[in-house]
C-alpha cells in the first residue's frame, strides 16, 4: 500500500467534511475516488496532500506518517497533484511551470544559484532538458515558451499534469481532471492517465465521469457524507447497493 | 546588452571624470541601483509591496557609520556588519510579516521604518540626533583609500553589477522561479514543493541586505549621516524608481534610478515644481505603463529568436 | 496630582483621538468599498487643515465657514480621486491601486507644497470659552467641541448607514461585493461614495485638528500612518471598530507620551501596530488579514 489513510476526519466547524475514513491505494494501480456532491472527495484530497490539516486521524505515505505535514514537504516526499481549478502561474511560460514542478529534484542552495556555481549551472541545464523532454512526451513541446494563460483550457488542465510529473513523484493525485474538458480532451486525458499508470507511477483521481472512472480505474473506492462507503474493483462497487442508493438518491 | 552596460560603467569615469557633478550623479544612480536590485525581488518578482527599504538603507549606513566613528573599526568591515545586520533583521521581519495580505505588509513595513527613524533621532548621544555624525572616515583596502569620487565611483559600481548580477543569477534559478509561482498562486507553488515561507524570507533577506550595503556606502561616501536620508520618502522615491523605470526586471530598475537622478538636474530651474512632476510621472506610470519604459523598451526592440 | 495628570492625558487622548477615529474611519469606508488602504487618506486631513487656515488667514471668513469649506475641498478632491483614478483602475487588482493611492498621496502633497510652501499654519479656535478645570486637568473648549462634532458626524453616519439606501448599498458591499452586484448594487458608484465621505471625515479632522496643533502641506503622509494604525487596532473592515481604534490610538499616545516620552509616542503607536499583525492576523481580522 503506497497511501493509507487511517480514521481521518476533517471538520470545519461543525461539519464534518471527512468522518472517519480509512482506506488505502495500492501502490502501482489507477485508483478512482468517486462520490456524490459534498461526499468529502476534493477535502480528502487536501488533507493527503498537505493543503488542509486533519482535525483527526493518519496519513501514511509508504509507511511512513505525514500527517498534518507542509504541502512543500509533501511533494518532496513523492506525491504530486492537480486541482479542479488548476492553479497554474498563469504569466509564466509552460516550460516555466513544469521547472516550477521539478521543484524538489533540485538541491542547490541560495548561496550556489546567487553566485551561478557550477553544480548551480549544471542542474539548471539537467533540469531544463528533463522538461523539455518530458513536455515531448506529452505532446506539448511546442508550447514550451507559450505563457499559461493564454491556452485554451483543455491544454492548461494538461500543462498541469506534465508540471506534477516534473517532481518525478511516485503517486499523483488528480481532482476531477475532467471537469471542463470536451469530449475528445476526455478521451486525451484517458490515454494520459494510461500513460502515466505505464511508468509506474501510482495515480489517485477524484472523477465524476462514471464512464472514465469504470474504464481506467483498476480500484474504486466511494465516498457519501465523509464516510467511506464501498471499495473495490469497478465491478465490485458497480453492483454494491448502497452505492447504487447513494447515487440514485442524490 | 549586458556587456555595453559594463563597457559604459568602466569607461564613464574616462569620458566624464573632469565633470564633478557627473561622476557625482553616477554615484547617486548606482547606490539607488544597487536598493532597487533588491526591491525588484521583493516587488517586481514575489509581488510585495514592502516600504521598509528606507529602514534598511539606514540600518546598514548607521551600522557602518556608528562601528567606525565609535569603535574605529575598519569601514569595510563595517559594510559587512552592515550587511549581516540587515539580513539578520530582514529574515527576523519576514516570517511574520510575510504572511500578512500586501495591504498590511505595506503597513507594517512603513510602521517598521517609523520605529526605527524615531529610535534613532531620539538617541542623541548614540547616533547625533537629528544633527547626525560628521567626518566619517572613507573606506580603505590594504592601504588604498576609496577618497576621492573617481576611485568611490568604481568601489559603488563594482557594488552594482555584483547585485545585479547576484539577483539575475537568483531569479533564473529554481529560487526566482518559485517566487515568480508563489505570487501566482501561492497553493499551487506550494504543491509544487516551493517552500513557501522560506522563499519569501529569503526574498525579503535579499532585499533588506542589499539596501543596508548601499546605504552604508552613502553616507560613507558623503562623509556624513542624518536621519533625514532615511525617512519614508525614500521608500516612496525607491517605489516610484521601480515603477517609473518598470518593476519586473533590474534594467527597469536602472533607466528608473537613472531618470530620478538626472531629472533634478534637468529640472533644476523648476525646482520649485520637481517633487510635483515626480508625482505626475509616477501616477501616470502605475496608471498608463504597468510595466514602466523598461517594458516599453523592450516591445519596441524585436524579440530575437 | 498622579490622578490629575491622568486625567489630563485621558483628556488629551480622546480629543485627539476623535481626530484619529474620524481618519481611521475614512480608511475603512474605502477598504470596505474595494478592498484596498488608500494612501491618500491623510491627504485628506491635510487639505481640511490647510485650506480652512487659508480661507481664515488670507480672506477672512469665519472660522465655522472656513472648516466647512475645508471639508467641501476635501470632499470634492476625494470625489475626483474615485472617479478618476480608482474606477479605471479596479480592474488592475490590489497591488495597482495601492500604488495609485500612493501617488495620488505623492502628487497631492507636492501640489500642497507649490501652493502653500512648507511652513505650518494655524487656525483660530472655534469656540472661545475659557477651558473648564476638573479635578486639577483642564478641559479645553477645543477638545469638547472637537469630540461633540465627531461624535455627531458618527450619528449622522450611522443613520445613513442604517436608514438610507446608499447607506445599505455601502454596508452590502463592505460584506460581499459579488452579491451586492447580484442586488443591483453598482459598486463604481459605492466606490466614488466611500472615497467622498471618507475624504471629507478626513477633511473634518484636519480643520477640527489645526487650532490643536498647527497643520502644513507635508503633514498628510503622518495622518495616513496614524489611520492606518488606527483602523488596523479596531479592525480594517468594521466601521464602528475603526474608530474605537482611533479614541483608542489617541490614549495610547496621550499616557505614552505622559508617563515614557512624548518622543516614543510613535514608536510605541508602530510598535503595537506590527505586534498586533503579527500575534494577530487572525483573531480581530479573522476573515480578511490572511491569504486564502
Amino acid at each position: 500500500m503506497i497511501l493509507q489513510i487511517e480514521q481521518l476526519t476533517r471538520h470545519y466547524g461543525g461539519v464534518r467534511a471527512v468522518d472517519g475514513v480509512s482506506c488505502s491505494v495500492e501502490e502501482g494501480s489507477v485508483t478512482a475516488l468517486i462520490g456524490p456532491n459534498g461526499a468529502g472527495k476534493t477535502t480528502l484530497l487536501n488533507v493527503a496532500s498537505g493543503v488542509t490539516p486533519p482535525s483527526s486521524g493518519r496519513v501514511l505515505f509508504g509507511g511512513t506518517d505525514i500527517t498534518g505535514e507542509r504541502a512543500d514537504d509533501i511533494c518532496r516526499a513523492g506525491i504530486a497533484r492537480t486541482f479542479q481549478t488548476p492553479q497554474l502561474f498563469p504569466t509564466m511560460s509552460v516550460l516555466e511551470n513544469v521547472l516550477v514542478g521539478a521543484t524538489p529534484r533540485g538541491h542547490i542552495n541560495l548561496i550556489e544559484s546567487a553566485l551561478h556555481l557550477p553544480r548551480a549551472a549544471r542542474e539548471e541545464v539537467q533540469l531544463r532538458a528533463e522538461a523539455i523532454e518530458l513536455l515531448h512526451g506529452l505532446g506539448l513541446p511546442q508550447l514550451a515558451d507559450a505563457a499559461v494563460g493564454t491556452l485554451p483550457f483543455g491544454l492548461q488542465r494538461r500543462v498541469e499534469v506534465a508540471r506534477a510529473l516534473a517532481s518525478h513523484p511516485k503517486l499523483v493525485m488528480m481532482d476531477e481532471p475532467a471537469s471542463g474538458l470536451s469530449r475528445a480532451e476526455t478521451e486525451e486525458l484517458r490515454a494520459l492517465v494510461a500513460t502515466i499508470a505505464g511508468r509506474g507511477i501510482t495515480v489517485l483521481l477524484v472523477e465524476h465521469n462514471m464512464r472514465l472512472v469504470m474504464s481506467i480505474a483498476s480500484r474504486v473506492l466511494v465516498l457519501d457524507k465523509g464516510k467511506l462507503l464501498a471499495a473495490g474493483s469497478p465491478a465490485e462497487v458497480q453492483a454494491n447497493r448502497e452505492v447504487q442508493r447513494a447515487y440514485l438518491g442524490s | 546588452m549586458r556587456t555595453a552596460l559594463a563597457i559604459l560603467v568602466l569607461v564613464f569615469p574616462l569620458v566624464f571624470g573632469g565633470y564633478a557633478s557627473a561622476l557625482h550623479l553616477a554615484i547617486l544612480v548606482g547606490i539607488y541601483y544597487t536598493v532597487c536590485v533588491g526591491l525588484t525581488l521583493i516587488f517586481g518578482i514575489g509581488g510585495q509591496l514592502s516600504l521598509a527599504p528606507a529602514a534598511f538603507y539606514g540600518l546598514g549606513a548607521y551600522t557602518s557609520a556608528l562601528l567606525a566613528v565609535k569603535l574605529g573599526v575598519p569601514v569595510f568591515i563595517g559594510f559587512v556588519a552592515a550587511a549581516v545586520l540587515c539580513g539578520v533583521t530582514g529574515w527576523l521581519l519576514a516570517r511574520p510579516l510575510l504572511r500578512l495580505r500586501a495591504v498590511y505588509l505595506a503597513i507594517a513595513t512603513l510602521a517598521f521604518g517609523e520605529i526605527l527613524i524615531t529610535l534613532i533621532r531620539a538617541n542623541t548621544a548614540i547616533t547625533g540626533g537629528s544633527t547626525g555624525i560628521v567626518e566619517l572616515p572613507a573606506p580603505s583596502l590594504a592601504g588604498f583609500s576609496f577618497s576621492t569620487p573617481g576611485r568611490y565611483y568604481y568601489l559603488v559600481w563594482t557594488l552594482a553589477l555584483l547585485s545585479a548580477w547576484i539577483g539575475a543569477n537568483i531569479v533564473k534559478s529554481r529560487l526566482g522561479l518559485g517566487l515568480r509561482a508563489l505570487a501566482e498562486s501561492e497553493i499551487g507553488a506550494a504543491s509544487c514543493g516551493v517552500h513557501v515561507a522560506r522563499y519569501k524570507a529569503w526574498m525579503f533577506t535579499i532585499g533588506a541586505v542589499l539596501p543596508g550595503l548601499a546605504g552604508a556606502l552613502f553616507v560613507h561616501y558623503l562623509g556624513f549621516i542624518s536621519p533625514d536620508s532615511f525617512t519614508v520618502q525614500f521608500s516612496i522615491l525607491i517605489v516610484m524608481i521601480l515603477a517609473v523605470g518598470g518593476r519586473d526586471s533590474f534594467l527597469g530598475a536602472l533607466i528608473g534610478a537613472v531618470l530620478v537622478t538626472v531629472l533634478p538636474i534637468a529640472l533644476a530651474s523648476y525646482e520649485r515644481y520637481s517633487p510635483l512632476i515626480f508625482g505626475v510621472l509616477f501616477l501616470a506610470s502605475v496608471m498608463f505603463v504597468p510595466k514602466g519604459l523598461a517594458g516599453l523598451l523592450m516591445a519596441a526592440v524585436p524579440k530575437k529568436k | 496630582m498622579d490622578a490629575s495628570a491622568a486625567l489630563q492625558f485621558l483628556i488629551s487622548g480622546l480629543t485627539i483621538g476623535a481626530i484619529y477615529a474620524f481618519v481611521a474611519l475614512g480608511v475603512s469606508i474605502v477598504y470596505s468599498s474595494c478592498g484596498i488602504v488608500n494612501f491618500a487618506q491623510g491627504q485628506f486631513v491635510m487639505i481640511g487643515g490647510m485650506v480652512a487656515a487659508t480661507l481664515n488667514a488670507a480672506l477672512s471668513w469665519p472660522v465655522p465657514l472656513a472648516m466647512l469649506a475645508g471639508v467641501v475641498a476635501a470632499a470634492a478632491t476625494g470625489a475626483v480621486f474615485g472617479r478618476l483614478f480608482i474606477l479605471p483602475m479596479l480592474a488592475a487588482g490590489e497591488f495597482p491601486l495601492i500604488l495609485v493611492t500612493l501617488g495620488l498621496s505623492v502628487v497631492t502633497e507636492a501640489v500642497a507644497v507649490v501652493v502653500w510652501g512648507t511652513d505650518p499654519v494655524i487656525l483660530d479656535s472655534l469656540v472661545k470659552v475659557d477651558p473648564i478645570r476638573i479635578h486639577g486637568a483642564t478641559l479645553g473648549p477645543d477638545s469638547i467641541m472637537i469630540v461633540t462634532v465627531i461624535l455627531a458626524g458618527l450619528g449622522l453616519f450611522s443613520l445613513f448607514l442604517t436608514r438610507t439606501r446608499w447607506g445599505r448599498a455601502m454596508r452590502a458591499t463592505a460584506v460581499d461585493r459579488t452579491v451586492a452586484a447580484s442586488l443591483g448594487i453598482n459598486a463604481r458608484y459605492v466606490i466614488v461614495l466611500a472615497f467622498t465621505l471618507a475624504a471629507a471625515f478626513g477633511g473634518l479632522a484636519g480643520a477640527l485638528l489645526t487650532p490643536l496643533i498647527s497643520t502644513s502641506a507635508q503633514t498628510g503622509l503622518l495622518m495616513t500612518l496614524k489611520g492606518f494604525t488606527a483602523a488596523v487596532l479596531g479592525g480594517m473592515a468594521s466601521p464602528a471598530g475603526a474608530v474605537a481604534g482611533g479614541f483608542l490610538l489617541g490614549i495610547i499616545e496621550a499616557m505614552a507620551s505622559g508617563y515614557i516620552s512624548s518622543t516614543y509616542q510613535g514608536v510605541i503607536a508602530s510598535a503595537i501596530l506590527i505586534l498586533l499583525l503579527v500575534l494577530r492576523p487572525q483573531g480581530l481580522f479573522t476573515a480578511f488579514a490572511r491569504q486564502a
